[in-house]
């Protein structure tokens, strides 16, 4: 080859066939998204509490994402159908729960599970057998009701109750995803660990609350006070035996206060149309949890 | 076809064609001196700091205690700032080094605006020395790869374009018209930069796009730098070198072209991983443009071993410049072809968020571009200093060195993060004993890296006495190293 110009050409058509592809159409795909109402009416998701905002800060500078990621991954999903009220016609609802029943059970076994309700009476079943399970039910006066349940091993592993999507991250920059686990995903640490005094001693010293962690001890943000004999300790210290000498007490900053804002507000559980948890029906009488905790850490 | 290989053109006469004469090697190496022994010395200078860092932040993850009273040196800021170091101080300068060079070689022609690049290269080093500064200081951005703070980024952008401007032209205004396929690669390093960095930086930083999106543009940036500016310069070095060192030209220029068109287009679609929250699409695309490397793979593999066909095996160990190159094309397709399998799905799915990830990308930097960079600098400093190196033995060690700490570095990593991958998927697994299960694997990888970087010490010692001699004209003892220097008509 010995045009320069054609080289120059070919390159460049390369290089925008990538910038096409992988930053032009995806803005015009997911660039303009927005809030969107959730079942209850409130917009998902709504903005962070201004201390947790903050907080982000906190969780940027001090690079948490290269330890902890935010995204739970689902592989699958499983349909789980509950009987949530027999209404007066059980005989009929009996006879259609034993119908359906596989492995077959008595009659007696299906009246006592019907007079359990609410009851999950099918686990794993196809849609298609739902929907016929539910005519049927239905006709007899029943009701019932057809959960989507997510699975997978993050899943399993208590991180999240569905998969983390685009819509979870509107209204964060920078966006925080990580790309390690050497420490859990906190895609939903906030509902995982409510409380802020453990997020609090979690920080100062990790080992105090999970034996045996690896995670680096964040003192510097906290203040460190010799009490003086007869001194009261402060109403903002944390527990006596965080120091470990009864003399000495530890106040989180500003910062660790913002960061546990933060942590508490990481909260992706809303189901969404893209990432289910129940169908639309069972939707509407679900309470809507909301990204942000209605209110910050007092220690 | 022949004259576009660097082995060749002992053969090829100067024709009456061409109106300017060809430069001699000596006169393309004395253009070079300043510019390009300054890019090198500024990399070597941040490749101690960033492996130094690397070190420490490598240390932290299994000594939880370290610097806990230190904001600026807490892990999360110690880590990106050893990343930035090594990329944007070591790796880039490395790379430009060896590309101003090899383009004013493979063009017979002296390099253009060596001021230039001289003011450029310091401008470039106080942007870098301001970046990692405001990382340590909490001014991370917190993309990954494009950490440096946003009062840093024009400051790079700027001293980058002049940097690559002066590349370009002197690649305009070669004398030997024939591109060589080290040519290409390099023209397209120099132009993927500015693009991908001004995009990103733009659409992060100065004008940032909604949502995860940004999760999407950084991985796009990051594979691209390292697939697209670091990956060729790299590869370039490999097929200049390599075709010289061992005096056959390259087998084929089709097989090569096919391999630069394909590398350049399924490399800069990939990076993306399944499970992202993204569209489908995107992780599809992604993962199959990925999967589609192993075509350019594959033809280079190809073409490497065609063109070293019948070369005796002891040249790899006489000669030691070819020695690190060889090295480093082997750590290059295994990091590749493990980037490719890690893309699988069913792979992925073990890998993905793991240390695995970490240990491909720690293959590629020191394996595959530490050593060849190593390799282009053993021969091409002493020429454009016109001197010799003191001692073949400090480069014997040097390479010893450099390979166990590669292997040390990132194949602890490698396993352990495979291991990681299988007990998280496993929910009954205890999540703190996983994450002290990684501390083993983090330690081994901490000795390598802290041989790395001992290595790289006793490196610098070397450099600076050949800078010595270079400027007070001193003599070295051992003159073995610069034989093929006067061969006439080389480019």
């Amino acid at each position: 080859m010995k045009s320069g110009p054609l080289l120059f050409l070919g390159v460049f058509a390369t290089l925008a066939v990538s910038w096409t592809s992988m930053v032009l159409a995806p803005q015009l795909q997911i660039g303009r998204m927005g809030p969107k109402p959730m079942a209850t009416g409130a917009l998902y998701p709504a903005a962070r509490p201004g201390l947790a905002e903050q907080g982000r800060e906190v969780y940027r500078q001090n690079g948490c994402a290269y330890c902890h990621s935010q995204q739970v991954m689902q592989t699958g999903y499983q349909l789980v159908q509950f009987l949530t009220d027999p209404g007066t016609n059980t005989q009929a609802v009996v006879e259609a729960v034993v119908k359906w029943k596989s492995p077959a059970i008595s009659k007696l076994e299906a009246a006592q599970l019907v007079a359990q309700a609410p009851v999950k009476l099918f686990e794993g079943i196809s849609k298609k057998k739902a929907d016929a399970v539910e005519n049927e039910l239905k006709e007899a006066g029943a009701k019932v009701d057809l959960q989507i349940i997510p699975t997978g091993p993050d899943i399993q592993r208590g991180w999240g109750s569905r998969q983390t999507v685009a819509q979870d991250f509107l209204s964060d920059y920078p966006v925080l995803t990580g790309n390690q686990r050497v420490g859990p995903d906190l895609a939903n640490v906030g509902v995982r660990q409510p409380n802020p005094i453990w997020q609090l001693r979690h920080l100062y010293n990790p080992r105090l609350e999970v034996k045996g962690s690896i995670m680096p001890r964040y003192e510097f943000l906290f203040e460190k006070r010799r009490l003086q004999p007869g001194q009261r300790p402060s109403p903002n210290a944390l527990p006596p035996d965080t120091s470990g000498d009864p003399n000495v007490e530890i106040i989180p900053k500003p910062e660790a206060l913002a960061l546990v804002a933060y942590l508490q507000s990481l909260q992706a559980n809303v189901p969404l149309f893209e990432a289910p948890l129940k169908t639309a029906k069972a939707e509407q009488t679900a309470n809507g949890a909301t990204n942000a905790p209605t209110q910050a850490p007092t220690p | 076809m022949s004259a576009s290989s660097p082995a060749t053109l002992q053969t090829s006469s100067p024709s009456g064609s061409v109106e300017l004469s060809f430069a001699t090697p000596a006169e393309v190496d004395r253009s070079c001196r300043a510019p390009v022994t300054l890019l090198f010395l500024c990399s070597a200078l941040w490749l101690i700091i960033g492996l130094l860092m690397a070190m420490i932040s490598s240390a932290q993850m299994h000594a939880p205690g370290m610097f806990a009273n230190a904001e600026s040196l807490t892990f999360g800021r110690m880590r990106p700032a050893a990343t930035n170091a090594l990329i944007y101080g070591f790796a880039l300068q490395a790379g430009w080094a060896m590309a101003l060079w090899m383009i004013a070689r493979l063009g017979r022609v002296p390099l253009a605006g060596g001021g230039v690049i001289i003011l450029a290269t310091l401008f470039w080093n106080f942007g870098v020395k301001l970046g990692v500064a405001g990382i340590l200081g909490g001014d991370s951005t917190g993309f990954e790869l494009l950490e440096m703070p946003r009062y840093a980024a024009p400051i790079l952008f700027l001293a980058y374009s002049a940097i690559g401007v002066c590349g370009i032209v002197t690649l305009h205004a070669r004398r030997e018209r024939s591109l060589y396929f080290s040519h290409w690669l390099l023209f397209a390093a120099l132009l993927w930069f500015p693009w991908i960095y001004s995009t990103a930086e733009l659409l992060l930083i100065y004008f940032p796009v909604r949502g995860v999106f940004q999760t999407a543009i950084n991985l796009w940036f990051a594979n691209n730098l390292i697939e697209l500016c670091l990956g060729p310069m790299g590869l370039a070095a490999v097929f200049y070198f390599i075709p010289k060192l061992t005096g056959r030209p390259l087998y084929s220029v089709q097989v090569a072209a096919i391999a630069f068109w394909t590398l350049l287009f399924f490399g800069s679609l990939g990076g993306l991983y399944a499970g992202l929250p993204l569209p489908k699409w995107m992780t599809t695309v992604s993962i199959l443009a990925t999967v589609l490397l192993l075509v350019p793979l594959a033809a280079m593999a190809f073409n490497l071993k065609q063109t070293t066909a019948g070369v005796e095996r002891g040249l790899c160990k006489s000669n030691l410049p070819l020695r690190f190159i060889c090295a480093g094309t082997v750590f290059y397709f295994i990091a590749e072809l493990l980037r490719v399998a890690g893309s699988l799905r069913s792979v992925n799915e073990v890998t993905r968020l793991t240390l695995f990830n970490p240990g491909v990308a720690a293959l590629e930097l020191y394996g595959f571009f530490l050593m060849v960079a190593l390799g282009a600098f053993y021969y091409i400093q002493p020429r454009i200093c016109d001197t010799n190196w003191a001692s073949e033995k400090a480069i014997r060690f040097h390479f010893g060195a450099t390979l166990l700490g590669v292997v040390l570095a990132a194949i602890p990593l490698l396993i352990g993060g495979v291991i990681q991958g299988f007990r998280i998927r496993n929910p009954s697994a205890d999540f703190p004993s996983i994450a002290r299960g990684l501390v083993p694997f983090i330690g081994l990888s901490t000795v390598g890296l802290t041989i790395l970087a001992l290595a790289q010490l006793r490196f610098l010692f070397s450099f600076a006495g050949l800078l010595r001699r270079c400027c007070c004209g001193g003599v070295a003892s051992e003159a073995s190293l610069k034989s093929e220097k006067s061969k006439g008509g080389q480019r």
